[in-house]
């Protein structure tokens, strides 16, 4: 028993005294992963694509991240050309489980899950060169195209289909490369959008052991003006519908947005614009990749491994039954961990969507986030602090072609199985809770002892600042950021094998704009 | 923590009133308009408005100084004898406050061997998860945890609803612009006091949140047992929302922690409509002609219930949720036929009560207890008190707002009707993306959809989620449609009003039922000294001991802040002097502080407490 049943220095409005003072915070060790996957908090958090910061290891980076292939001029026409391995490998849970897996790899490299994010400009011709180190039969359909071709060791091309086996069976939904044999695949990519690339053969076990990728084809022939970004509808509430420029956003400040600003998908109206709603923030791309996967499925496949007839879905005699739920191939706490992080060799992409508040004169421009559906079943993706705007739905604007506006503002995403949905994202400090007089919350805040504090709360309602937190802990974030969340609403999903707080779920990380940051001297990503 | 362990331990006995500390009423209160409120950030738009004299003193969190007084007192309440405040708040400016308790129980799904349901109505047992052998009293099948709307009980009356929980959680609504304040207590659990699981509100789909209102326990805070915590949402757009508990949420959502929340568009912000109407959105939502009128509305909550799984808690089981297989399929924490039934309501006691139709139509309430003590069968309800009928008159025009907190997709049909889906997750559908009426909608978790229709001729209408597999069937073998997500739309000729959402014709709210404009009392504190030299050893020292009382009015639930300090005269409120004490979180707010050893010079000491909402005490004065 302790001298005394109180501690000192908080103060009367649940604050501490010095409330207000910004500590400065660096790589210090502030959140330990669960199960001992992610090392460090520092090691969790990703680079901000607007400061410059060094590097922890190699590759370390956020959003997504495209693998671009080679291209070559072929008569006025960019030929781009992807030469991907069907192999397998393992994949980490945050249980500590090691799941065997399936996947496409890319030139070679190490086995990864997913595949290669697969970008092409709008009009791309796109040759994708398949190597097969399974021992089953395997392809790439590509769901969403048109008039893909195949071609086996520099045959000439011939339009791609299902295969017939033995007695006309379905044998393949495309052209198959066999165990230790190639296939190409030749397409243009004609119109812009996210698409899925999975295996188009056995399908129900090999698009569950991990064949499979996202396919991002951008506008072209696409110029975003100064205009353009003044023009962005910007949802009033009161007053309805309104304009960017309606909203305060100057045209200093739709010039420097302009030079950042990205294209998704083109107007249906006006030739050589972007859609008004499809204009993003292009250092805030992300792409989620949403899978599920059932470990007695890929412990059978580890087991059989060496037997190929038994490598095929109607050989597996259990029932299916996922337990892990990704995005990216990662489960939570894991999706937070920036792209390529060494201690994930074989998941390289993480999923953790990094924004600043919308602001008129600083920030007016919208992250952008790509939803693929990987699973037998659609997900529904719940991400908190705001609606996100729906504006694709298989790579399509849900747009008429008079422009007629089908899009649609969601507090739950609806990714439906193997389909893809892209929408912008914001959030903005409407109320203006700050630390200051006449905005501050404005309730009595109990005191920490009389509270929960979470893994990733920093101390205060406002952003930017650090409050005190119960003793022993000198803080959780790294400048007083917020963390929302946002996970698949069949909440058993966002569980590891079960476990609260883990798989399909990832953090929205909103960090204190750029001036105050600069302002405050604070350190959001160092 | 040794600070925990004070708590738990308080000593409860000696106890003197040494003070009698001032009262006051403060009535906060906000008269102007959303934007300007917006604009100013709301803490400083909300006027504290304290009472004459020596008004207790009254801090904000953070503010430094109470705002200005912005009304003057009018006079003393008969009822209470404290000072009231002039009232006069346009609907779209006041702050209104609403108290929830979290705490586990048993509720009931309709079981065959139940003689109130019978083998015609009921489903079979599922030995051994259903009914669950624990269960009590006997009439109900299910173990559960979930909110309980405790406003305006007092504290003595909020704990002893402990154990007596209810599902699916209470419907509350606010208007665009109109703060709520939401204070939620954590009760803990009586079958599980293992489980020492923490509580928070999640307001779900709320645009813009910040984490400290988001209800997340990993990116903010959660309320421990035996504390509260107060979230504020200024609302600024209308729509269907849902709230639920997210901590450990795969397990606290399905346990029942699930409930709606909606929002009326502003009163200035509606068009359209015709006498007595409502309206669903405003002409800033995008309804700029009353499309989204209506005359009657219903929410209905969707989930599902797992027997293993609430078996498994009740019984000190752990549960694999992603081997998740529901067994009923509920409508605002019922499956059929109870979804039926009428709406309970809470007593003056603050115990629920189920409700009967009578032959007039009207309702009569359900004794909980038969002649000789036992639990009444026909009562076993009383922990399900939400109803999914819908009532119509012919011609009326209806809403139902359906919001699904389960973990599987719906499909809703509605034979025989043409509905409109105008909202989906709380944003008008605009014509031009509308689909024409239809007879189907398909919901998923997490999301809300708002369906209007035209009740048609005199008559029964059933509706119900045409996943025909859900269905256990009766036990009997008559009812295949026992078990699952089906209600009735009955249209009767000559209805008389729906006094409150989801209510029957002419069913009034009860007191409590929907949130009260926050006017309390601060808080007092009675306090005494004590030395104490032992035996043993470890009780010696020289202590403070007393109670906490917290206005019963509005924020009738557990205290946010204890202070003491040992000086000739009491700091003013939040001068860093002050030491924060713990106390027990029961209904007395027991405090136990040892200020230093037994033989510690003879000194002044001052104790002030704080509440939910920022209201703080005067200073006691203890001389030991």
């Amino acid at each position: 028993m302790n001298d005394e049943t109180s501690r000192n220095g908080v103060g009367m409005n649940g604050q501490p005294p010095n409330h207000g003072r910004h500590r400065r915070i660096t790589r210090r060790v502030a959140w330990l992963g669960v199960a001992g996957v992610c090392a460090t908090w520092a090691a969790l958090v990703p680079v901000s694509a607007s400061q410059p910061a060094t590097a922890a290891f190699a590759g370390e980076s956020e959003g997504l991240q495209c693998t671009d292939g080679t291209t070559s001029d072929v008569a006025g026409v960019t030929h781009r050309g992807f030469d991907i391995t069907a192999t397998d490998g393992y994949t980490s849970e945050p249980d500590g489980n090691a799941i065997y897996d399936w996947g496409y790899s890319n030139s070679g490299g190490a086995f990864q899950l997913p595949g290669p994010v697969l970008c092409a400009q709008q009009g791309d011709v796109l040759e994708i060169h398949l190597h097969n180190a399974l021992p089953v039969a395997t392809s790439i359909q590509f769901p969403g195209q048109t008039d893909v071709q195949y071609s086996y060791n520099a045959s000439p091309l011939a339009p791609d289909g299902p295969v017939a086996g033995a007695g006309g069976a379905l044998a393949s939904l495309v052209h198959e490369a066999p165990p230790n044999g190639d296939v190409t695949y030749t397409f243009a990519a004609a119109a812009p959008g996210t698409y899925l690339y999975q295996s188009g053969s056995d399908p129900q076990l090999q698009v569950q052991m991990g064949l499979f990728g996202a396919l991002v084809v951008r506008p072209g022939g696409i110029s975003i003006t100064a205009d353009d970004i003044l023009a962005i509808p910007n949802d009033g509430g009161p007053t309805g519908v309104r304009s960017n420029a309606d909203a305060g956003v100057t045209e200093a400040a739709a010039i420097a947005a302009a030079a950042t600003a990205r294209c998704a998908y083109p107007s249906p109206t006006a030739p050589g614009k972007c859609d008004p709603l499809a204009i993003y923030d292009g250092s805030r791309e992300n792409l989620l990749v949403l899978s599920e996967i059932d470990p007695g499925v890929h412990s059978y496949a580890e087991q059989h491994r060496g037997t190929a007839a038994d490598l095929h879905w109607n050989a597996y005699p259990g029932a299916y039954e996922a337990h892990y739920f990704m995005i990216n191939g990662r489960s939570m706490p894991d999706t937070l961990a920036p792209n390529n992080a060494p201690w994930l060799p074989s998941q390289p992409y993480g999923a953790m969507a990094h924004v600043q508040p919308w602001d008129a004169l600083t920030n007016p421009l919208d992250a952008l986030l790509r939803y693929v559906g990987v699973g037998v079943t659609g997900y529904d993706f719940h991400p908190h602090s705001n609606h996100e705007h729906v504006i694709a739905e298989d790579a399509v604007l849900m747009k008429g072609a008079t422009g007629n506006d089908n899009t649609e503002e969601k507090f739950n995403i609806m990714v439906g199985s193997g389909s893809t949905v892209d929408a912008t994202f914001r959030w903005t400090n409407e109320v203006g809770y700050s630390d200051t007089d006449g905005k501050r919350v404005p309730v009595a805040w109990p005191q920490g002892l009389n509270l929960s504090e979470g893994d990733f709360w920093s101390g205060s309602p406002y952003l930017g600042e650090s409050g005190t937190l119960n003793p022993g802990i000198l803080t959780k974030t790294q400048c007083g950021e917020y963390y929302h969340v946002a996970h698949s609403h069949d909440l058993t999903q966002a569980t590891n094998y079960g476990i609260t707080f883990g798989g399909m779920l990832t953090l929205i990380k909103v960090e204190p704009p750029d001036e105050v940051q600069n302002a405050l001297h604070l350190d959001c990503n160092g | 923590m040794i600070d925990r362990q004070t708590d738990q331990h308080g000593t409860k006995g000696s106890t003197n009133v040494t003070s009698g500390a001032e009262q006051g009423v403060e009535v906060i209160a906000t008269t102007i308009d959303r934007r300007k409120f917006l604009i100013l950030g709301g803490a400083g738009a909300a006027a504290l408005v304290g009472t004459a004299g020596v008004a207790a003193a009254v801090m904000r969190a953070g503010g430094p100084t109470p705002a200005p007084r912005s009304q003057p007192p009018v006079g003393l309440d008969p009822a209470t004898g404290r000072e009231l405040t002039a009232v006069s708040l346009p609907p779209s400016g006041t702050v209104r406050h609403l108290a929830l308790a979290g705490t586990d129980g048993w509720v009931s799904m309709p079981l065959a061997d139940n003689p109130a349901v019978g083998d015609a109505h009921g489903a079979k047992s599922i030995d051994p998860y259903f009914p669950d052998p624990l269960a009590d009293p006997a009439n109900r099948t299910t173990y559960a945890f979930c909110f309980r709307n405790v406003t305006g009980l007092d504290q003595a009356q909020v704990a002893a609803q402990k154990g007596r929980t209810q599902i699916c959680a209470p419907l509350f609504y606010s208007t665009v612009g109109e703060e709520i304040w939401v204070t939620l207590t954590n009760l803990g659990l009586t079958l599980r006091p293992d489980l020492v699981d923490s509580h928070t509100l999640h307001w779900h789909g709320f645009r813009n949140a910040i984490p400290f209102y988001d209800g997340v326990p990993e990116s903010s805070i959660s309320v421990p047992i035996g504390r509260d915590f107060t979230y504020v949402y200024r609302p600024a757009d209308a729509g269907t929302y849902m709230y639920h508990c997210h901590f450990e949420d795969v397990e606290h959502v399905t346990m029942g922690m699930h409930g709606i929340v909606f929002v009326k568009p502003d009163v200035g912000d509606r068009v359209g409509l015709l006498d007595g109407q409502q309206k669903a959105y405003g002409v800033s939502d995008g309804d700029a002609t009353g499309e989204s009128r209506y005359d009657r509305e219903f929410a209905i909550m969707l989930s599902e219930v797992d027997t293993r799984a609430h078996f498994n808690d009740a019984h000190i089981q752990a549960t694999d949720w992603t081997d998740f297989h529901a067994d009923f399929w509920t409508m605002n924490g019922r499956a059929y036929p109870d979804t039926l039934a009428p709406n309970g309501f809470r007593n003056a006691d603050g115990d629920l009560v189920p409700q009967e139709e009578q032959s007039d139509g009207s309702l009569a309430p359900i004794d909980l207890e038969l002649a000789n003590g036992d639990p009444n069968p026909a009562a076993r309800l009383a922990s399900n008190p939400l109803s999914s009928l819908v009532q119509a008159a012919p011609g009326e025009r209806i809403l139902i707002r359906f919001a699904n907190l389960g973990f599987l997709d719906h499909s809703f049909v509605f034979p025989g009707l043409a509905v409109d889906v105008l909202g989906r997750d709380a944003r008008f559908v605009p014509a031009t993306a509308r689909r024409v009426a239809t007879d189907s909608i398909q919901i998923g978790p997490g999301e809300s959809r708002d369906v209007f229709f035209t009740a048609p001729a005199a008559g029964v209408y059933p509706f119900y989620d045409r996943g025909m597999s859900h269905y256990t069937g009766s036990a009997d073998g008559t009812d295949s449609w026992v078990g699952g997500q089906r209600s009735e739309i009955r249209v009767v000729e000559g209805l008389g009003p729906q006094l409150k959402p989801n209510g029957w014709a002419g069913e009034a709210p009860w007191d409590g039922e929907l949130p009260v404009v926050a006017a309390h009392a601060a808080p007092t504190v009675a306090a005494t000294g004590a030395r104490v030299t032992g035996p043993p050893l470890s009780s010696r020292g020289t202590f403070l001991n007393g109670t906490v009382a917290v206005d019963p009015l509005v924020k009738g639930t557990v205290l946010a802040n204890l202070w003491w300090v040992r000086a000739a005269g009491a700091p003013p409120p939040g001068d860093p002097a002050w030491r924060s004490a713990v106390f027990a979180g029961d209904a007395t707010n027991t405090f136990h502080i040892r200020v230093g050893g037994p033989a510690i010079a003879v000194a002044d000491y001052w104790l002030i407490a704080q509440d939910s909402a920022g209201v703080v005490s005067a200073p006691v004065h203890v001389s030991i």
